[in-house]
């Protein structure tokens, strides 16, 4: 699942298409002030106009509604079950009465509300992370993070672990098989196999701690042979042309439709 | 342990980002000193970074707390490469989970770095030196981290949900905690035992097969008695 998701989500911000195309500073600010305003402003017609917006641009470049619901319905669903607990705890004036077997349950106004308010904010901002991620390579996201001031060393280890994580979960994949099939994982229901099991957890997660060490050590000869100094380089920006500029005002013309629908 | 996007009220999002940076901070001047020493240090945390982005990537949804529980990875990071240290590898595991998984999130990565990054990493560090300072054996410290490391994580994730989380203000904050912590312990405890067993066998297991390595990242000290590299 990890390694599907991952590959999903790196390939499609490589595609070509007008997001793509825009500039990664752009989108990182446009998303930045968006999610300041889902969770700033009251109400939840802004926050689903943004989800709105959100869902159809993602849609009008052709990415599978599939993979937008599965990487969607986990937030969502966790967001149900806090709008559901909201509304039958969160007391104050009544709004339904529910009979189950003899049972009263009540359902009150303000719990509806703010689980509403809730459900409505975990919606809009993460389908707006989902764009940003679903757009924006994660080497063009990183410069953009540079130009933004974040620390360069922040960013560099960012890159080299986005780098890394297929390495390492190959590496452990690798090593896991081996101990399957030297009876490492035992069945988990008697106190033995439990033991052999943490056993082998361990002796994994060492083995690849030690790999991954060596193979830093590789990496960084590697590096240091294409003239890697410690910092990081080759992060210029193509020059701010009148298109970015059109992309920017269109970014907030939208978003205050929305701020002057939803007040 | 991940605070869902839009789950806290702004000025506790922004609050937990100021004070998530002041720490992170430390981390970044550590990581400074550290390169300067360790050349391969920045290669070698990218790849500390990747362990910990998969250890806490193994989410068990916790109803009702809007958030889910999990391993936290930070104790083990904190005792190979340092607490602050730590802090900064879970900000980018954190950062990278919310961007290709929609776990967690940017509103919530202030909280979800102090509580798993910093704190994790403080207390189980902390644990750490104190369990060798007494004259605990490697593993047992080290298990001792993960476990108390774990839970500190969700202690402070509990404080930050019956702090910020919309509607709690109108409740105790004593009692919305509780009822959080209520809440993670019975997916928690099991999970903090188990991280804290897995932490302490990985060590134990390092230890015996390439001391060097804990040599070279100051966990154990004193000269390698099989010279400076063993190639079993």
């Amino acid at each position: 699942m990890v390694r599907e998701a991952y590959l999903a989500v790196d390939a499609i911000a490589q595609k070509d298409n007008i997001f793509t195309r825009m500039d990664a500073r752009l989108k990182v600010v446009v998303t930045g002030v968006m999610l300041a305003s889902v969770i700033g402003l009251p109400g939840t017609r802004l926050q689903l106009g943004l989800f709105t917006v959100a869902l159809l641009s993602m849609l009008a470049v052709k990415i599978p509604f599939r993979l937008i619901f599965c990487r969607i319905l986990p937030p969502l669903a966790l967001g149900t079950v806090v709008f559901c607990f909201m509304v039958f705890f969160h007391e104050g004036n009544r709004l339904f009465v529910l009979n189950v077997a003899g049972w009263e349950i009540v359902g009150y106004r303000e719990g509806f509300n703010l689980g509403l308010t809730v459900l409505a904010r975990i919606t809009g901002s993460v389908a707006l992370l989902m764009f940003l991620s679903f757009t924006t390579p994660i080497h063009q996201l990183g410069y953009a993070l540079i130009w933004l001031r974040v620390p360069k060393v922040i960013v560099e280890i960012l890159l080299l672990t986005y780098r890394y994580l297929f390495v390492l979960w190959d590496e452990g994949m690798r090593i896991r098989q081996a101990q399957t099939l030297r009876l490492g994982y035992p069945a988990w229901r008697s106190i033995s196999g439990w033991k052999q099991a943490l056993r082998s957890t361990a002796t994994l997660m060492g083995m690849v701690f030690i790999r991954a060490y060596d193979r830093a050590e590789s990496t960084f000869s590697a590096m240091q042979v294409r003239a890697y100094n410690g910092n990081i380089t080759g992060y210029d920006f193509q020059s701010w042309n009148k298109l970015q500029t059109k992309y920017l005002i269109s970014s907030f013309v939208v978003l205050f439709i929305l701020v002057a629908v939803s007040i | 342990m991940h605070i869902q996007d839009g789950f806290l009220v702004g000025k506790w999002a922004v609050g937990w980002y100021g004070a998530a940076s002041v720490f992170a901070a430390k981390g970044l001047y550590d990581i400074a000193e550290r390169s300067k020493k360790v050349l391969m240090f920045k290669p070698l945390l990218g790849l500390v970074g990747a362990a910990v982005f998969f250890i806490s990537l193994l989410p068990i949804p916790v109803p009702i707390t809007g958030t889910s529980s999990h391993p936290a990875g930070t104790p083990m990071a904190a005792i190979l490469v340092g607490p602050f240290v730590s802090m900064i590898l879970g900000v980018i595991a954190l950062l990278l989970q919310a961007l290709l998984f929609a776990h967690g999130g940017l509103t919530t990565l202030g909280a979800n770095a102090f509580s798993m990054g910093l704190v994790g990493s403080l207390a189980s560090y902390g644990i750490f030196k104190l369990g060798r300072k007494i004259g605990l054996s490697l593993g047992i410290a080290a298990c001792l981290a993960g476990i108390i490391g774990d839970l500190a994580v969700y202690v402070t994730t509990s404080l930050q949900l019956a702090a910020g989380m919309p509607g709690a203000q109108e409740m105790s904050v004593v009692k919305s905690f509780m009822t959080f912590l209520l809440l993670f312990m019975p997916t928690q405890l099991p999970l903090a035992i188990l991280e804290g067993l897995v932490t302490g066998g990985m060590v134990s297991y390092i230890a015996r097969v390439r001391p060097d390595i804990l040599r070279n990242l100051g966990v154990i000290e004193g000269p390698d008695p099989r010279g400076a590299k063993n190639e079993d």
